[in-house]
């Protein structure tokens, strides 16, 4: 589902105010224009908002956007110029962060499109027997690294972590594929589920860096 | 027209000014072909010194001299009383920071103050060079520095009257000097072994990318040290005689001829030293050399495997190895890195120079001469402010492509309160008190009104240097919220600003100065010339009307000559020389004709 987010406020140019035919660039002065504070980060780097990303594509854009708004190339340029340059390749910087790791994305994309946008964003409460699993898991496996030592116990959560996030990206896809006019509460159900998935492979990242910390000084571990 | 953009190399032990134009880079010598210039300030009763005549008085009971500053650069004085042992002379704590007392002057110098010292040196060198004034400047630093040093190290740019446009990670500018970032990509190591510290990082450099994946390193192992091993051999070889005392100045010339034989052996074999001084003779071949370095060079292998380490890479990752650092031409680092890597060296740039080359090549991207290349670096180290319970809590992580930003919302806790103050931290340790303190923050004028109510937006930005900014935004009014910023180490802002103030009064003085003394001998040169011409020719050649034209604008020099203004000076003796052309060239017609046998010419 490719939502088309309307570019908010097509007004006119900070500098000479002729209007803008281009939001990066005003195309009588060449000046770069600021990046709107309610600009998501799809939209900063041009692309639409989806979970599924070509991350060369991804790259590509944020090298073209990096290229017209860094500060390095408008060191010479007025004040204000030297602001908006500042501003935006901030922006930039963190939208491609934010979008280049998919599960980072998908936190942003729910948030983004969630239905109540709330600040905190949404919280996922995960169903009370996963959240045994999880605990039992985490016992299992300090007691593992305890008796014959971390690696063993980060090769098997590894394998976890793994399983976790390929049923994100599926899931990813999955929700991306579903056309335009579905059944609001399918839609819905879709996007708990991928929440879930979020969820519970943050659950897994935090026995991995748990494990981590207990087990240094150790060296070299395979994760 | 676009600016000069110089790049500088300032080093713990030397310094380099570098320059791009006309598609070449230059490392600007000074008046004497040298192209380093030692990071040394010698403070004594005639005055201040910088560079060699400064570091020539180390032994002058009557001097003081500052050397390896960049050490101190930035940091508290708790923080470097590690250093102090290595240093010879006094540092003080005043107001927390490390101050170097200037006893004939009365007063105390920060370590930003004795870098712009160093700056302003290759500044009048670059200006002499260039012959024009240069203001725009991009610095190198170590890759590990914090935001306290790098702001340091723009402080002391601005100090020398330099508009610093960018701080450049030195492992990056080396890599710009071998041209990576167009066309060559891959994960690139850079090992820099320079006099007294070894840096080692890992660059990632992808479609003109720069970005730093690893830093680690030894802040006390250079080529000063290989000196020292030879000269405790030697030591031992002298102690072994009869007669012998062990004087500082000894030591001395031993590490001198130490110094010679170690770089005449990366030419050959075997090298004999002789110092008549001390009966001494020995021969330095380069098997005993290695031997005697080989712990050193295990020992820069220590911080190469812990920076691979903690980027998650083998060397079998790595495309190659740029090799920067005087010390890296010893040929048994090339061959120990060679063998470690068992990759590509980069080692055809100078190692001294290739950092300040590497920043002239920024300079020209930052002057707008050059669009293909960016340097996105990222931040050393996390950003983030205490919490509750003196926790951090990390805002920007480390790693993070700069400039960035993070914004936090603030309030009150207690009814009425009007200051909110925010403790800003860098580090990747969990405790405030582990971490290193920037700066502390306060929220000012806040309205008085229920504990909870405010709504203070602060955003913290980091700009394309690694230099924080800070700014706040009161929600509820949409006004910009007061900001006082207490720096933990480095200068407060007020007292950059004061001496900035003087040094770019300083600058611009200095400059007109030398404008005017070199316009006023050239103008001196060309009034004797024409003086001596007028009065060996008569009227045939030279006739009344243009004498009288040519007289007039002598006084019109010679009255400018009277003024300070050096430019007007300098246009004046254009005009003359514009006066004088058409008698030149009917001179030289003239000796020419007479030298063939010929008529004479017309009037």
């Amino acid at each position: 589902m490719a939502h088309s987010f309307a570019r908010v406020d097509p007004s006119l140019c900070w500098n000479c105010r002729e209007s803008l035919s281009e939001s990066d660039l005003c195309t009588s002065c060449v000046k770069i224009q600021p990046i709107g504070h309610e600009t998501d980060f799809f939209s900063i780097l041009g692309l639409p908002v989806r979970l599924t990303i070509d991350l060369s594509e991804l790259t590509e854009r944020f090298h073209a956007k990096s290229r017209l708004f860094h500060p390095d190339y408008h060191r010479l340029e007025d004040g204000k110029e030297q602001d908006i340059s500042l501003n935006n390749a901030a922006l930039v910087n963190q939208a491609f962060k934010t979008l280049r790791d998919p599960f980072e994305r998908a936190l942003y994309y729910l948030d983004l499109t969630g239905p109540h946008h709330s600040p905190q964003g949404q919280k996922t409460a995960l169903p009370p027997d996963l959240l045994m699993e999880i605990m039992e898991l985490k016992e299992s496996l300090e007691e593992q690294a305890e008796s014959e030592g971390a690696a063993g116990a980060f090769q098997r959560l590894s394998g976890k972590i793994r399983e976790a996030e390929a049923a994100v990206l599926e899931k990813m896809a999955e929700l991306d594929g579903i056309p335009e006019g579905t059944d609001r509460a399918l839609l819905l159900s879709f996007r708990a589920s991928l929440g879930r998935g979020l969820e519970y492979r943050k659950y897994l990242k935090s026995i991995e860096r748990d494990l981590k910390t207990r087990t240094t000084p150790a060296r070299g571990q395979t994760v | 027209m676009s600016r000069t953009v110089v790049g500088i190399d300032l080093g713990t032990t030397n310094s380099l000014i570098a320059v791009l134009r006309n598609d070449r880079i230059e490392v600007i010598p000074d008046g004497e072909g040298r192209s380093l210039l030692p990071s040394v300030v010698a403070l004594a009763q005639s005055g201040v010194q910088v560079g060699y005549p400064a570091r020539a008085r180390l032994n002058d009971p009557e001097t003081v001299v500052v050397y390896s500053a960049k050490r101190l650069m930035g940091r508290g004085y708790e923080d470097v009383t590690g250093e102090l042992p290595h240093l010879s002379y006094p540092v003080e704590e005043i107001r927390g920071l490390p101050m170097i007392p200037d006893r004939f002057r009365n007063r105390h110098l920060s370590p930003p103050e004795i870098g712009a010292l160093v700056l302003s040196e290759l500044r009048k060198r670059a200006e002499l060079y260039l012959n024009e004034p240069v203001l725009d400047a991009v610095v190198t630093v170590p890759a590990y520095f914090n935001d306290a040093q790098r702001q340091a190290t723009k402080d002391a740019g601005e100090m020398a009257g330099l508009n610093v446009l960018r701080i450049v990670n030195e492992p990056t500018a080396a890599a710009l000097a071998y041209g990576f970032g167009s066309g060559k990509d891959g994960l690139f190591a850079v090992y820099d072994l320079g006099g007294g510290t070894f840096d080692f990082s890992l660059l990632d450099i992808r479609k003109g990318i720069f970005e730093v994946r690893a830093t680690s390193g030894d802040t006390h192992l250079g080529g000063d040290d290989f000196d020292a091993a030879i000269v405790s051999s030697w030591l031992s070889e002298l102690r072994a005689g009869t007669g012998f005392h062990d004087r500082p100045e000894v030591r001395d010339l031993l590490r001198k001829e130490a110094e010679k034989a170690k770089i005449a052996l990366s030419g050959k074999d075997s090298v004999t030293v002789s110092i008549p001084a001390l009966g001494f003779t020995t021969t330095l071949t380069r098997k005993t050399l290695n031997d005697l370095v080989e712990p050193l060079v295990q020992r820069t292998l220590e911080p190469v495997r812990k920076a691979l380490d903690d980027a998650g890479v083998e060397t079998r990752d790595i495309d190659g190895v740029i090799m920067v650092g005087g010390a890296t031409r010893l040929p048994r680092i090339k061959e120990a890195v060679q063998d470690y890597f068992g990759k590509t060296l980069y080692d055809t740039v100078d190692p001294d120079l290739v950092v300040a080359e590497g920043a002239a090549v920024q300079g020209h991207i930052l002057s707008g001469q050059r669009k293909d290349l960016l340097l996105l670096d990222v931040t050393p180290l996390s950003l983030g402010i205490e919490t509750m319970g003196g926790v951090m809590s990390t805002l920007i992580p480390r790693n993070t492509t700069i400039p960035t930003q993070a914004k936090e919302m603030f309030t009150t806790f207690l009814d009425g309160q009007t200051r909110v103050d925010i403790h800003v931290l860098q580090g990747e340790r969990e405790l405030s008190r582990d971490n290193r303190s920037l700066a502390r923050f306060s929220l000012t004028g806040i309205d008085p009104m229920t504990a909870g109510a405010a709504r203070i937006e602060v955003t913290f930005m980091i700009d394309a240097n690694g230099i924080l900014d800070v700014r706040a935004l009161d929600q509820r009014t949409g006004k910009s919220q007061g900001v006082v910023v207490h720096p933990s180490y480095g200068l407060d802002r007020e007292d950059v600003r004061a001496l900035v103030k003087d040094s770019y009064v300083h600058a611009k003085e200095d400059f007109e100065t030398r404008l005017l003394i070199d316009a006023r001998t050239e103008a001196q040169t060309v009034l004797n010339a024409t003086r001596r011409a007028l009065d060996r020719l008569d009227d045939d050649i030279v006739p009344k009307e243009e004498r009288l034209l040519i007289q007039n604008q002598m006084d019109r020099l010679e009255e400018a000559m009277k003024g300070t203004d050096g430019r007007l000076v300098r246009d004046e003796t254009t005009r003359l020389d514009k006066a004088t052309q058409p008698l030149a060239e009917r001179l030289m017609n003239h000796s020419v004709q007479e030298a063939l046998g010929g008529k004479q010419v017309d009037g």
